[in-house]
């Protein structure tokens, strides 16, 4: 059975829609683009993608992010790390959002905040997309010993308790932005893997497979240029989802004390001290900014990877 | 069926056999000695070997490794570090209270996530159902930790209608309302984590069956709404119900991590945190593989259950 976490995505035609999306959509294609052009793949996803007011929306959004998060040293109007104002005290002109309990200016960290999210949520699914693509290449295309062998690592990996053992490792390791990164890069290949594996099995039988293999093409080519590009589709969906997980795995860590230590800024650390009750009722500035902060980026991630399954044409769950 | 579920319990075995060693070797690679914990000053080198041979950390990993199986296949899963009481009943006592925030979270996410996910499906496109999925979006992204402290800071600090954490008040332990009243906000941080998964299956599952042949056929012959609802919509949408199930099912042991740390529940989730933060591993190791096995029966409970749902689901052999 299926024991992939991941709902929102489902695997089932996002290749069909493809490629028939470049050559039978006749009604799109006459309303839209000039009859002699075929559309490119890109270009189709992206015109269906727009019209999803939530997730261009989104897709904006989530740019702003990126983009303060690039900008964090123009921006800040403090350092994040420096003591800069009273002890926690309540937002004022100078401080918007109040400061923290070591006199930190909350929205500077804030601002400081978002870039480890970012490169957390990125670079660790950038690690286990590309060990997940390879593995699942090499499983659903060359099959047999290779197979079966990476088949029972998958489960062996997916049977442990994600977060749970994704915790003891960093606290082993110690925890820091690049521990936490990794350790998430190198666990969370396991439902890509299965997931690319899935499509290659899928598209393996399909004639331009078999006429590149009569024509005497490599693996190599065949893999990569014809097999790869059919199948990224639903891998892309899967990332994009990926990195809303991972941004809230890594806020949660922090959150926990066993991930970014302070006095690194981030959004899930932050949220630390409003453990205490004090903190919690009567210092609420610096409890709920981050908080919003993550729900922003996470939601608005989650509803341009929904567009983006829609735009592909995979199942509208 | 019996014989499939045998095969599939052997099947299991060697999966379990690799959870075990790697958390075994996890354990293992940390920093220090288990014996460090038992060595008092007035020891002579000759007492801290002799306490070394008992703890049987003279023989080589291999061993060690059979010896911690045969140990823990009889019931003897060591001792805490800390407390150095036995670790079988450490894990004893935390695991009513878990069982009991997860069983009734689950209840709760089920039984408002399925009707949901059906008015959703059979109201598509609606309001309603725009506002349903919107919701859903909304579970999945907001950070468990945050909702859980806005909570807190809304309901119990500030309005006062909840305690702020803990189980039961001291000395109260057989009020059922102020147990109710202290399960209530935990629960709803678990429950809505669960329930917006559930509700995308749902809808998902009885749009699907909705387009199915059978459901014209029973429009045609003249059954009420309600009959088709219940008799043929809902049984053949369950399937994937029971595969959300499945992936919850496991969270069972270690899912509430970071909400039984807020509110100070009791659980296998706030002594996972414990362990980690005072470096108790054979704690943490049990409470891995206990996790692991969890997730293997899930999987298997699952297989099983699709068959009795759905026969047209037969197991070979």
């Amino acid at each position: 059975m299926n024991t992939d976490k991941l709902v929102l995505v489902s695997n089932n035609s996002a290749f069909n829609e493809v490629t028939a999306g470049s050559f039978c959509d006749e009604h799109e294609k006459a309303r839209d683009v000039p009859e002699e052009k075929i559309e490119s793949w890109a270009s189709i996803t992206w015109r269906r993608f727009r019209r999803n007011k939530v997730a261009f929306g989104s897709l904006l959004l989530f740019a702003g992010i990126i983009l303060i998060a690039i900008l964090a040293p123009v921006i800040a109007p403090f350092n994040p790390n420096q003591t800069v104002g009273d002890f926690a005290a309540a937002p004022t002109a100078t401080h918007l959002l109040g400061t923290d309990d070591v006199g930190r200016d909350v929205l500077s960290r804030l601002i400081y905040g978002s870039r480890v999210s970012l490169i957390v949520g990125v670079g660790s699914v950038f690690i286990y997309a590309a060990i997940g693509i390879a593995l699942g290449l090499l499983s659903g295309y060359f099959g047999g010993m290779a197979d079966s062998v990476i088949m029972r690592i998958t489960e062996v990996f997916m049977a442990y308790p994600h977060f749970m053992v994704i915790m003891v490792i960093v606290s082993l390791i110690g925890p820091n932005m690049m521990t936490v990164m990794l350790v998430m890069g190198f666990m969370g290949w396991p439902p890509i893997c299965r997931l690319v594996r899935g499509e290659v099995l899928k598209v393996k039988s399909m004639d331009y497979v078999s006429s590149a293999i009569v024509t005497g093409y490599s693996p190599y080519t065949i893999v990569f240029k014809h097999i790869l590009p059919n199948v990224l589709s639903p891998i892309l969906v899967n990332a994009t989802f990926g990195i809303a997980s991972a941004i809230l795995m890594e806020a949660s860590l922090s959150f926990l004390g066993m991930g970014v230590q302070p006095p690194t800024a981030s959004w899930g650390n932050m949220l630390t001290s409003a453990q205490s009750l004090t903190t919690l009722s009567a210092e609420p500035w610096r409890w709920i900014p981050p908080g919003i902060a993550i729900l922003i980026a996470v939601l608005t991630i989650n509803f341009f990877g929904d567009g983006l399954n829609e735009a592909v044409g995979g199942d509208s769950k | 069926m019996g014989v499939y579920v045998l095969r599939r319990l052997v099947i299991s075995i060697p999966v379990l056999f690799l959870i075990s060693v790697g958390a075994f070797i996890l354990v293992h690679l940390t920093p220090g000695d288990p014996a460090d914990m038992y060595i008092t000053p007035d020891m002579t080198q000759a007492d801290i070997e002799l306490t070394r041979i008992s703890l049987g950390l003279d023989k080589s990993w291999v061993i060690q490794y059979f010896e911690w199986i045969k140990n823990f296949f009889s019931g003897n899963l060591g001792f805490s570090f800390t407390n150095r009481q036995p670790v079988g009943e450490i894990i004893m006592q935390r695991l009513n209270p878990t069982l009991i925030l997860m069983g009734v979270s689950l209840v709760v996410a089920y039984l408002s996530a399925i009707p949901l996910g059906i008015i959703s499906a059979l109201k598509k496109n609606s309001v309603l159902d725009r506002f349903i999925i919107g919701w859903t979006f909304f579970n999945v992204s907001f950070p468990p930790f945050f909702l859980g402290l806005a909570l807190i800071y809304v309901l119990a600090v500030q309005l006062g209608l909840f305690p702020t954490g803990g189980m039961v008040r001291l000395g109260q332990e057989n009020d059922i309302a102020s147990r109710i009243m202290h399960l209530t906000l935990p629960v709803i941080v678990m429950a809505s984590q669960f329930s917006a998964n559930m509700i995308r299956y749902v809808r998902a599952s009885v749009l699907d069956v909705l387009e199915q042949n059978y459901i014209r056929t029973a429009v045609s012959k003249g059954l009420t709404e309600w009959q088709i609802l219940f008799s043929h919509v809902f049984r053949n949408s369950l399937i994937p119900i029971v595969t959300v199930i499945g992936t919850d099912l496991p969270k069972i042991i270690g899912g509430a991590v970071i909400t039984e740390q807020i509110f100070q529940w009791p659980g296998i989730g706030s002594l996972t945190v414990a362990a980690i933060n005072s470096r108790d591993y054979p704690i943490l190791m049990t409470i891995v593989i206990l996790s692991a096995i969890a997730v293997l029966c899930a999987n298997l409970l699952v297989d099983v259950l699709y068959a009795v749902i759905d026969p047209r689901i037969r197991y070979e052999k």
